[in-house]
């Protein structure tokens, strides 16, 4: 291709095309986008537990747990472990406590959020690097968003007040964003995984609808593909799996 | 990529304190580079809504990875390494994409005033070449002529030895060249 043109006048046409006018991002969707980072829900690090809390007014097993967790050499481990681990049953009782000391339902559904991203980086990574748990790591996620779903449905029955608009608008940006990462996900997934992630998608778009339509507030633009406002609350359950999930009856 | 030139002293502060959860400083780092962003997304993708449709999610995916981010790397090449994978991500989705055709004929998405048009014209033909090139090649093309990074930047975003981006860039070039030469006879 080159022998016909040297290299000078192709660095010459390098220059021209520099030259070409910038293209720009819309002001609208700029500012959009740049209010919806701000508002969205911290990114998933560990929660600092509240120890005046623990000890405090809380039932005893709370801070029994706690002490359990990490006087019993499995806190790092738990910390660290991935759906399929022995160590995330600990990991999962910690993320329990921390659902119990929530002071109301709005820091509540918090919490929740911040817990289904940490399963949605749970099913990211274990695709990455263990294909073996994705699985269960499915499972795991859409425990969480049922748990998710759960607290919203309370918090959307209630009255609108300002901290728990905020609350469902931040569990609405984060459904969105969890939708186009699932979405994402499906193409790297092996074919007898998608059946599970198809089920995640629906739960999702579950918490996106409800949340999104919730009374008191706007909503959250819809992420590409995401539909299904109204769909019925009943979340999918995961058939024919070695029984259900952490969090759910039956499991420890 | 060099971190003087990416990594200004405030801008180290600013990524340590988004990394940390300060969401006001990740808002500065998105002012500082959603241009950046923008317009290698762009010039990957063929309409303008997915290039902001791109842009949104590199920022989504790249606040929920700050946990995640070794503050010594530059974060402009951090944003970069997110927007080429959302990029190819989204080319393995089995969705139809806009024919190029259609993306000439219908450039704008979002009408501006009739001088951003036109400049914008400029840009929308530029890039139905580039999409014509092998990703590599268009790689190549937006990060070392049109955003102007050193070919050693450049190496290292894609992962490829210098000497590999050397010899394509001038292949790429020409490439190009004859794509959009090839353009203006047709038209």
């Amino acid at each position: 291709m080159t022998d016909d043109m040297n290299e000078h006048e192709l660095l010459e046409f390098a220059r021209e095309i520099a030259r070409t006018p910038h293209p720009a991002m819309p002001r609208a969707e700029r500012s959009a986008l740049r209010a919806s980072l701000l508002v969205r829900p911290e990114p998933p690090r560990r929660v600092p537990l509240a120890w005046p809390r623990v000890f405090g007014s809380r039932p005893i097993f709370a801070a029994l747990v706690v002490l359990a967790i990490l006087v019993g050499a499995g806190g790092t481990a738990a910390a660290d472990s991935l759906p399929g681990d022995p160590a995330f049953a600990l990991k999962r009782a910690g993320e329990d406590v921390q659902v119990a000391l929530a002071p109301d339902d709005a820091a509540r559904l918090d919490v929740l959020v911040t817990q289904s991203d940490r399963r949605l980086m749970d099913l990211e990574k274990v695709v990455a690097v263990r294909a073996s748990a994705i699985g269960a790591a499915t499972d795991e996620y859409i425990a969480a968003v049922a748990r998710l779903d759960a607290a919203l449905s309370t918090l959307v029955a209630q009255p609108a007040r300002a901290a728990r608009d905020a609350a469902i608008a931040r569990a609405s940006a984060a459904s969105a964003d969890h939708l186009a990462a699932l979405q994402a996900l499906a193409a790297r997934l092996p074919t007898e995984a998608q059946a599970g992630l198809a089920r995640a998608i629906a739960a999702q778009e579950t918490v996106h609808g409800r949340s999104r339509n919730a009374p008191g507030r706007g909503g959250a633009p819809a992420p590409a593909q995401s539909a299904a406002p109204g769909r019925p609350s009943t979340l999918p359950v995961t058939p024919g799996r070695g029984g259900p999930p952490s969090g759910v009856p039956g499991r420890p | 990529m060099s971190a003087a030139r990416d990594m200004p002293v405030d801008e180290a502060e600013l990524a340590r304190r988004a990394r940390a959860g300060d969401r006001q400083a990740f808002a500065q780092l998105y002012d500082r580079h959603v241009d950046a962003v923008y317009r290698y997304a762009f010039y990957r993708v063929r309409t303008d809504a997915e290039a902001n449709d791109v842009t949104s999610e590199v920022f989504h995916r790249a606040l929920l990875a700050m946990p995640r981010y070794e503050p010594r790397r530059p974060f402009l090449a951090f944003l970069y390494t997110i927007a080429r994978n959302v990029v190819v991500d989204r080319a393995r989705r089995a969705r139809p994409q806009a024919p190029f055709e259609d993306a000439i004929a219908h450039p704008s998405d979002a009408p501006g005033p009739e001088e951003n048009a036109i400049r914008l014209d400029e840009a929308r033909r530029l890039r139905a070449a580039i999409v014509r090139l092998t990703p590599l090649q268009q790689e190549i093309v937006i990060l070392r002529f049109l955003e102007e990074r050193t070919t050693e930047e450049v190496a290292q975003l894609v992962g490829k030895p210098a000497s590999t981006i050397r010899g394509i860039q001038m292949r790429a070039l020409a490439a190009l060249r004859a794509l959009l030469r090839g353009e203006e006879q047709n038209a």
